[in-house]
């Protein structure tokens, strides 16, 4: 009985010990959360540069309007503390970041410390010691960058001190009065303002953080040299009057790449933005005493990402990310300035994945610019002008935050293209096949030619522009000693931002497959878009004589002339540089499979039939010189465009009219109408008054050159080289079109002959048919036997 | 007892006395053969003629050099050496110095031995060289012996009794103990028979006599262009060496043409006293001789040169206007200093200045107006002078933050224009205490010190190629430029124009590394 009640007592001992643990476990889990805040003034001394505008030229503030201030945020749950600091700069520079991480309290786990920056563009710079960045930041003030970083340092221990039991809130409200699209008036803006309110354990805040997409850009000309906190100075103030004394009130700023203030009630001036910055203090103020408090589970993910590929060899190689999720709320911080884009895209995905809010927060950590969606980069706007990372970029942001929350969406992820199909015939032809989409095609593309797509840049772009052809004639550019000193990482970017709109001029499936092209060569496309471009930048420059040479000579014969074909086109193709043609075989997803003749770095069609029997060809005269800024990008773009989407000679003819076709070029066009009839056209057209060729296409010869009275005087004694060939002969077979123009001259093989020293190909097309013959320049210069390829159905 | 012929042998003695006698005779002999040679040495060695005869009257090109090899060590030691490369044929002049190579040292010093002399007649063409030196007794016997030795021609040329030497196609000629050398047989014969032209012996022999304790060298350039003959008829220079020291004079008359406003003003500019510069990187102590407006004004009326006054009504003024517009107050003595660049700036380049104008009398109150007064336009943007509160100090915001601010100080004695306070503080204390030079007067005086400009330009570089956007195409080259540069320490060089006499003189001072 005794053993009894003895195991008796011993169970309830056990019970009430187990009781005693749950009660005391689930005590202690409902006040998990612990969190402390601090804020400590920054304000440098007066002198010190300001940061934001090139156009102060590094010089110094002349005055404080209000002072800078260092919002730092400790929380700590039981898996996980961190430092969110909230920093009254235009950036965070990796220098004081650097210091800040050496500063934290001992064995804290330093990644966990998320800097982020309210892009006041009255802060101080002064904290970055790499150009081109200082142009904007000012002179490099090591010890300025010690100084900061000892006072967060500070603040960072302070926090962690101060740290009590607390409780946590978040929502969002809407606003479409503090904030809009800079770039595009009525363009899209992010209504959303997110909320947290941290509580102690007595009800009083600790932290009020608001976080709203909006450039801190408002303080106008008479306080341009000021320091100032800008409109989040006076969310500050207002948090301050409206809370318990000691919270301290954080802002975050989002998506701001392309959003700015508005004028609420009309105001301007200081007015405007104190209005902003108090406006949005009342509106989370009344917002935050409606959220539920409760206790939160923290989940930072901290990790080094590798960047887009760059043509700027200037910025780092990676960067850190954060990720915070507090319950259903997800955080994502970008190292950069995001266009509002990418944070309403951002926070679809994350609402869609199950999180109730998802906030996005710029200008964390480090500074790497501007991020800009794919279809706003080739407008010519600040924000596209400021980013050096491409189209690629806009999938690279969205998968590395999205994949941070834990987010996969295999519709973001680089699909996975085969290398492609290569038949390397006899004679040196070698036929590439590709298929899919516009992109793929690119990607496969781009795996096969990424030698000679970088042989051909560092040859025509990097090397010019190392030597310092590429340069304006006039200005600080052109004093640079370049036989001394080599400054192309700095001028390619600037090449490759000023031509970038040029791809808005052609067809966005172009654009599409050079992206392609870019990712399976693993070139950044800026580099790939500069050389499409080089033909016409060397060309305008006029400084090299590599292309300074015509590209082809074209002809068409069609009706009685062409016999039995109906119609035949010849081209031969000049080049000075020393390569091969190849043949790409298309088949895309949607629209025609075409065949095309062109070089294996360049995106452009120079000549090529469809499936329907669409033959376009150009040719391009050097003697006239290019406009870069009307001329670019050339029309062998829309010449792969008019081949993929067109069947029928009026569609493709609609398509070539839309384009301006730059006086060095023409376009042969040949195709069937949708009656069925064939028909030959020449771009632009040749002129009434033109005899000769009225003539020629009566007797049902085009020429490819458009005019010979037009054309240079090496051109033009080509193309009469040719018609006197061709006029010899009544009907002509693709036999003896063949024998015309790989037709040489054993004494001149000068420019004015048909097969020169520059041609590398020769190819006949019978849209009949729907067959190309080939004939390939040997390594004795001579062509080689022509061989036949089906452009296959 | 009969009488014998005795025959006495006295082979003993006469063996010896013969013996004794042989060698009396080889000594006879040997010294007759030392008297002969002595006599021969002393003959063929003869002193015979001055130098001076045998100078030509007006060379291209002329250097004398009596002290060549008495300052051999200076010269051969001389850091200037290590810039010239070794392939060049520059080098050669120093390998052939050196002791190392096939003529040994010994025999140089007697062959050059107390005096020489080297001339050109056409710069450009540089076939008909002279040279000319003293030999010793020794180096005259060497000479003797060299044309019994070796393959030399003996050219008769009227009794000249020229010698050729087919292997370097050299004429030469010995003349009692001056040798004369050239490449060009007329040359040599000329110098040889000139009498109607010939220079004044007796000035020569002063000359030299002068110049020789002072100099290592000295001589005259002619310039062999007509544009450059009218302006300028004669160079005379003078060179002078330590062990890491050179010194170089030059003295000419500018006579520009008196159709062109050059010559009102050279007529106008002279040399006055002036202070030494600050101590700096480089720094000019200069004084224009006449008022800076008269030079703007001369300018002005030059073709392409598109230098005039801003007009004083102007408002708003570009910065290089705005500085051009106090031309009209400033005296003509200006004190130029730059120092270190400020590395941490926008630009790198930035250099620390302090120029120091003296003023005009009675022009404080319309400097300060011009300084205050106009808007000024910066790359663009508008600034306006700030007056510092209870100074006579005005700042202009340019290019960088406040510590590259251009600060205006304007006193009753000069106006200054500075962006380094530690610099500008150095080099008015500096002017102010030094006094002013007493050595004579002058319009340029010039100091700079290579070694650390180029230091300075290595690390300011160095700012750009860390952050990836600077590269050199050949950073070896570039980096033997500057190693060759870092051998100049100091350079300092006076200038003074006085109605036309320009006079030149500097020292450079090199690196013994």
């Amino acid at each position: 009985m005794k053993e009894r009640l003895h195991f008796f007592y011993q169970l309830s001992a056990i019970v009430w010990a187990i009781s005693a643990f749950l009660l005391f476990s689930s005590l202690t889990d409902a006040f998990a959360l612990k969190a402390g805040a601090v804020k400590a003034e920054i304000t440098p001394d007066l002198g010190v540069p300001l940061n934001g505008y090139g156009a102060r030229l590094g010089k110094g503030a002349r005055a404080v309007h209000d002072p800078l201030w260092a919002h730092v945020l400790y929380l700590a749950d039981d898996e996980t503390e961190l430092f969110l600091v909230s920093l009254d700069l235009c950036v965070v520079d990796r220098e004081l970041r650097e210091k800040v991480l050496l500063m934290a309290p001992e064995n804290f786990p330093v990644q966990n410390i998320i800097m982020t920056a309210t892009h006041t563009h009255n802060g101080f710079g002064g904290m970055c010691k790499n150009y081109p960045f200082r142009f904007v930041s000012g002179r490099y003030m090591p010890e300025l960058v010690e100084r900061t970083a000892h006072i967060i340092g500070q603040a960072l221990h302070d926090a962690k001190n101060k740290a009590q039991n607390a409780v946590m809130g978040y929502g969002t409200i809407q606003q479409n009065d503090l904030t809009c699209n800079r770039r595009y008036p009525g363009g899209p803006m992010d209504p959303q303002i997110g909320f947290i309110v941290v509580e102690d354990a007595n009800g009083k805040e600790i932290a009020i953080i608001a976080n709203m997409a909006g450039h801190p850009t408002s303080i106008g000309d008479e306080d341009f040299y000021s320091f100032s906190a800008d409109y989040p100075g006076y969310y500050y103030l207002e948090i301050e009057q409206l809370a318990s004394p000691g919270c301290v009130p954080f802002f975050l700023n989002g998506a701001e790449g392309n959003q700015t203030i508005q004028a609420p009630q009309q105001t301007s001036g200081w007015a405007r933005t104190e209005k902003v910055g108090r406006l949005l203090a009342q509106r989370v103020y009344e917002a935050q005493k409606n959220v539920p408090l409760s206790e939160v589970k923290l989940k930072l993910t901290a990790q080094e990402i590798p960047l887009p590929m760059s043509i700027a060899d200037f910025l780092p190689q990676k960067t850190i990310f954060h990720s915070l999720k507090i319950n259903d709320l997800a955080i994502s911080f970008f190292p950069g300035e995001l266009c509002v884009e990418f944070a309403l895209q951002l926070r679809e995905y994350a609402l869609s994945e199950g999180f109730k809010y998802h906030f996005t927060v710029g200008l964390a950590n480090d500074y790497l610019l501007y991020f800009v969606p794919k279809h706003l980069l080739f407008d010519k706007t600040y924000e596209a002008g400021s980013n050096f990372f491409g189209p690629q970029a806009e999938r690279w942001v969205l998968n590395t935050c999205l994949s941070l929350l834990g987010i996969d969406k295999p519709e973001l992820q680089n699909p996975s293209v085969d290398f492609p199909k290569i038949d390397t015939r006899e004679n040196k032809i070698t036929l590439i096949n590709l298929s899919g989409n516009s992109y793929e095609k690119g990607f496969a593309r781009g795996q096969f030619s990424k030698e000679q797509i970088q042989k051909r840049f560092d040859e025509l772009i990097q090397k010019p522009v190392s030597e310092g052809r590429y340069v304006p004639e006039q200005g600080f550019l052109a004093s640079i000693p370049y036989s001394w000193i080599n400054v192309s990482s700095l001028l390619l970017p600037a090449m490759a931002i000023s031509i970038r709109p040029w791809a808005k001029k052609i067809h966005p499936e172009i654009v599409n497959e050079i992206i392609g092209t870019s990712d399976g060569a693993g070139i950044p496309f800026d580099k790939i878009w500069l050389l499409q471009n080089a033909m016409n930048i060397q060309n305008a420059q006029s400084l090299n004589p590599l292309f300074d040479t015509p590209l082809c000579t074209s002809i068409a014969v069609f009706g009685e002339r062409a016999g039995a074909k109906d119609v035949l086109v010849a081209h031969t193709i000049d080049w000075a540089i020393d390569e091969t043609p190849v043949v790409i075989k298309h088949k895309p997803d949607n629209g025609a499979g075409f065949i095309e003749i062109t070089f294996p770095w360049f995106n452009g069609t120079i000549c090529g039939m469809n499936h329907s029997g669409i033959v376009l060809s150009i040719t391009r005269d050097t003697s006239r010189k290019t406009n870069l800024s009307e001329d670019t990008p050339g029309p062998e773009f829309t010449l792969k465009h008019v081949l993929s989407a067109c069947i029928t000679v009026e569609s493709a003819i609609e398509e070539i009219s839309k384009i301006t076709i730059p006086p060095a070029y023409h376009i042969l066009l040949v195709g069937k109408n949708s009656k069925g009839k064939w028909l030959t056209q020449v771009f632009p057209t040749p002129k009434p008054e033109d005899t000769l060729i009225q003539s020629l296409i009566k007797q049902g010869i085009v020429l490819g050159c458009g005019s010979i009275i037009d054309a240079s005087e090496t051109t033009a004694k080509r193309y009469s080289n040719l018609i006197k060939k061709i006029e010899e002969e009544r009907i002509i077979s693709p036999e003896e079109l063949k024998t015309v123009m790989t037709s040489e001259n054993r004494v001149d093989t000068s420019l004015t002959q048909i097969w020169n020293e520059n041609s590398r190909c020769s190819v006949i097309l019978e849209p009949l048919e729907s067959k190309v013959w080939l004939s390939i320049r040997n390594n004795e210069g001579k062509p080689s036997e022509f061989i036949s390829l089906d452009v296959g159905n | 007892m009969s009488e014998t012929v005795r025959v006495f042998n006295e082979f003993g003695t006469r063996r010896y006395k013969r013996r004794g006698g042989f060698y009396k005779f080889l000594f006879k002999i040997f010294v007759l053969a030392i008297i002969v040679f002595s006599f021969w040495f002393l003959w063929t060695t003869r002193d015979l003629y001055p130098v001076e005869r045998f100078i030509p009257s007006s060379p291209a090109f002329e250097i004398f050099s009596p002290q060549l090899m008495q300052n051999y060590q200076n010269i051969i030691q001389f850091p200037l050496w290590n810039l010239v490369e070794s392939s060049s044929s520059v080098y050669e002049i120093k390998k052939m110095l050196s002791d190392e190579q096939k003529i040994p040292l010994w025999i140089i010093k007697h062959l050059i031995y107390d005096f020489f002399y080297f001339s050109i007649n056409d710069i450009h063409s540089f076939n008909n060289v002279l040279l000319i030196i003293r030999l010793s007794r020794i180096g005259c016997v060497i000479e003797n012996f060299y044309s019994w030795t070796q393959p030399v021609e003996i050219d008769w040329a009227g009794g000249l009794n020229l010698k050729y030497i087919p292997e370097q196609k050299l004429y030469y000629s010995r003349k009692g103990r001056v040798l004369l050398l050239s490449t060009n047989r007329e040359t040599l014969i000329q110098a040889l028979t000139q009498e109607g032209n010939k220079r004044s012996q007796t000035i020569l022999a002063k000359e030299l006599l002068k110049n020789q304790g002072k100099h290592l060298a000295w001589g005259t350039l002619t310039p062999s262009h007509e544009r450059f003959q009218e302006l300028i008829s004669s160079v005379h220079f003078y060179i002078g060496l330590t062990q890491n020291q050179l010194g170089l004079r030059c003295e000419t008359q500018i006579n520009p043409d008196p159709e062109t406003p050059w010559s009102i003003l050279l007529t106008e500019i002279v040399s006055a006293s002036l202070r030494e510069p600050a101590d700096a990187l480089f720094s000019i102590s200069l004084d224009t001789g006449v008022p800076i407006k008269t030079w703007l004004r001369a300018f002005e009326v030059i073709p392409q040169a598109s230098i005039a006054l801003p007009s004083s009504t102007t408002s708003e003024l570009p910065f290089e206007e705005w500085i051009k517009s106090f031309a009209p107050l400033v005296d003509n003595q200006f004190y130029i200093a730059i120092d270190t660049l400020y590395k941490d700036e926008i630009i790198p380049f930035i250099p620390r200045y302090c120029v120091i104008a003296k003023n005009r009398p009675n022009m404080c109150e319309n400097i300060i107006r011009t300084i205050i007064e106009p808007t000024i336009i910066i790359l663009g943007e508008r600034n306006k002078a700030l007056s510092v509160s209870n100074s006579n100090e005005y700042i202009v915001p340019l290019i960088g933050s406040s510590q590259t601010d251009l600060h205006i100080q304007c006193t009753d004695e000069f106006i200054l224009f500075s962006n380094n306070s530690e610099l500008q503080s150095r080099t008015v204390e500096y002017i102010k205490n030094k006094p002013l030079s007493s050595e004579g007067n002058y319009s340029l005086i010039l100091q700079m010190k290579p070694e650390k400009i180029v230091e300075e330009i290595n690390d300011a570089t160095a700012v750009l190629t860390d952050s990836n956007i600077l590269q050199f195409h050949d950073p070896k080259k570039i980096n033997d430029l500057f190693n060759k540069i870092k051998l100049f320490k100091e350079i300092k060089i006076k200038i003074s124009l006085d109605k036309g006499q320009l006079k030149i003189s500097g020292v450079i001072e090199f690196n013994s590394k």
